[in-house]
């Protein structure tokens, strides 16, 4: 028996450990994956802040998926102000956040072509479809929220402004550019993963709960009514064996007691019927199965988009302004967004227009837990190949809390 | 991102962390002049390795890029570095890619000029929104410096009335 340690992870979004304890053939007996990048006390510093501030704060967690924090993050401060966003603000911003999946889940499959794609004519060849693919992507978000990476349109109330009729249709003629791209580079990843004989056909199997609210844009009702009433949050010194836990940066968040898994697959087999069948060889439970839902989900978000640009009345207003001095400070507005990677929670409350209260549970904060389970049972050399399967975006993930006797005494930096 | 612009003003950094967000407060100054239709000015916060210089359009000509360098002057001190100034830098992940090794692959098809700037205090991992005040005081001679670049004469350019994106919007 011996530790094997992994660090840093690399080919996703952050820094992270693989801390894995190993029998003498090699195989996983357990797995530990954490985060190593430090916390950087985002939540802290929100509070007490205008209740604008933080969705501009909060999309700079990271420059990854910026998008899902600043819808999630006006979301939840509109839940806690009890106010609804018009129609078309909904549809704009739905369309922001799917412009940013188009761009992210390629990106995704560019970090795992080295694993998959040994041609290096293949390679390059899928190199250009993700690349004019992650163009439109962030395009679309480009047009719908006024800038590509930190999206200043998407404001607390909907979307600042609507677009025109031109940018419509430059979204529609976009989508349009989009599709062959995709269609190719969707038939060649699923061909590909799906005929991978090196892959173990159980890789990253667990026994976890699927979180997933929505299979696009997500919805927040679904997860305080399915997830919410069951959710707990514990250190990582109290979750990893050891003094593992010592250099974890995330807090460890469970559903009914139990880490989750939430992204492609979780969405797919709660809403789309993904199973064994879409999975060839490899078990619909394993790591392996995430990928796959990853390239399929990618032609539902398209179709989604197309579905949205063709709703948007661009005559009709997109913001409902918030109350300058709103919010009880006791209505906490829980807000989760699907991310590409898996289920976003910002959780805030509001008195009189400033932030009192701010929590954000981030799809890879959910994951990372689920990750070191799913390395377990099989060689450590395949550990990595798990990690990269959830495409972890650790950054985000950073987020810390101290508990005493059950309780949650204080927020901080540790 | 649309992208099609002749000439990309890229400010990179971090407003979250004090000096790191040289770039984006270089940009947001920028977006108040009236700058010509094929000049794009971007904030492109931590995402430029990733977002824009994986991304370009084939129209782009010229990159000025704006962001904070260390290379021991005196804080606020402004520079123009060469691509080849730049340590080349290696991909470990997309997160912490850093921002010379794509300008490394590009410099050879696009004309790129970077404007540093010596920060006084880089506060990450705390976040600290305010720049120093030797670097606040560099953002005048920043932005002379690109309008040089570009051509524009500094005294003649004039400000909107409100900041201006040109943006893919279509007119919105």
């Amino acid at each position: 028996m011996s530790q094997v340690v992994v660090s840093p992870t690399t080919r996703h979004e952050g820094r992270s450990k693989l801390v894995l304890e190993v029998d003498d053939n090699g195989i996983v007996t357990q797995g530990n994956y954490l985060s190593t990048t430090p916390v950087r006390g985002f939540e802290k510093f929100i509070t007490g802040k205008a209740m604008e501030f933080a969705p501009v704060a909060s999309s700079r967690f990271c420059g990854i998926c910026p998008i899902t924090h600043a819808t999630a993050s006006s979301e939840s401060i509109e839940r806690a102000l009890g106010i609804m966003p018009p129609k078309d603000g909904l549809v704009l911003r739905q369309l922001c956040n799917l412009g940013n999946r188009l761009h992210s889940h390629p990106l995704h499959e560019l970090l795992i072509l080295p694993d998959f794609v040994k041609d290096p004519n293949a390679a390059m060849a899928a190199t250009v479809r993700i690349q004019k693919m992650r163009k439109i992507g962030q395009g679309i978000v480009d047009i719908t929220g006024g800038e590509a990476i930190h999206a200043p349109n998407i404001r607390i109330g909907g979307m600042q402004k609507n677009i025109s009729e031109a940018a419509k249709r430059k979204i529609i003629q976009m989508l349009n550019d989009y599709e062959p791209l995709m269609k190719e580079q969707v038939d060649f990843m699923l061909k590909t993963l799906k005929g991978n004989t090196e892959v173990p056909k159980k890789l990253g199997v667990h026994d976890r709960e699927l979180m997933a609210t929505d299979v696009n844009y997500g919805n927040s009702d679904v997860f305080e009514t399915e997830y919410f009433y069951r959710f707990s949050e514990i250190t990582p010194k109290s979750y990893y064996p050891g003094d593992i836990g010592l250099e974890a940066c995330t807090s460890i968040p469970l559903i009914g007691g139990r880490t989750v898994e939430g992204g492609p697959r979780a969405r797919l087999v709660k809403y789309k019927g993904f199973s064994q069948k879409d999975c060839g060889d490899f078990d619909v439970r394993g790591a392996m199965a995430i990928n796959i839902a990853r390239a399929m989900e990618i032609p539902l978000a398209h179709a989604r988009a197309r579905e949205l640009i063709q709703q948007l009345d661009t005559t009709k207003p997109t913001l409902t302004k918030p109350p300058e001095s709103g919010g009880d400070g006791k209505t906490l507005g829980v807000a989760a967004n699907e991310a590409p990677r898996g289920v976003n929670v910002h959780t805030a409350k509001v008195k009189d227009g400033k932030i009192t209260y701010y929590n954000c549970l981030v799809a890879t904060t959910w994951n990372i837990p689920t990750v070191g389970k799913a390395c377990e049972g099989q060689h450590y050399k395949w550990a990595e190949y798990v990690v990269r399967a959830y495409d972890p975006c650790v950054s985000c993930a950073t987020h810390m809390i101290v508990l005493k006797e059950g309780k949650v005494v204080k927020e901080a930096m540790i | 991102m649309i992208l099609e612009a002749e000439t990309l003003v890229v400010g990179c950094g971090n407003i979250l962390f004090q000096d790191d967000g040289f770039g984006p407060r270089v940009a947001q100054e920028l977006s108040k002049y009236e700058l010509p239709p094929d000049i794009r000015v971007i904030d492109a916060g931590t995402g430029a390795p990733h977002l824009i210089f994986t991304l370009l359009d084939e129209t782009c000509k010229k990159l000025i890029i704006l962001d904070c360098i260390s290379w021991g002057a005196a804080p606020g001190t402004l520079r123009k570095f060469s691509v080849d100034e730049l340590p080349k830098g290696k991909f470990v992940d997309a997160h912490n890619w850093t921002l010379s090794e794509p300008l490394h692959g590009l410099k050879d098809k696009i004309d790129i000029v970077v404007i540093g700037c010596q920060p006084a205090r880089v506060s990450e991992p705390d976040i600290v929104m305010e720049l120093t005040p030797e670097v606040e005081q560099a953002i005048p001679g920043a932005i002379e410096m690109v309008m040089e670049e570009l051509g524009i004469d500094y005294g003649t350019v004039r400000q909107a009335e409100e900041p201006i994106r040109r943006s893919a919007q279509g007119g919105a």
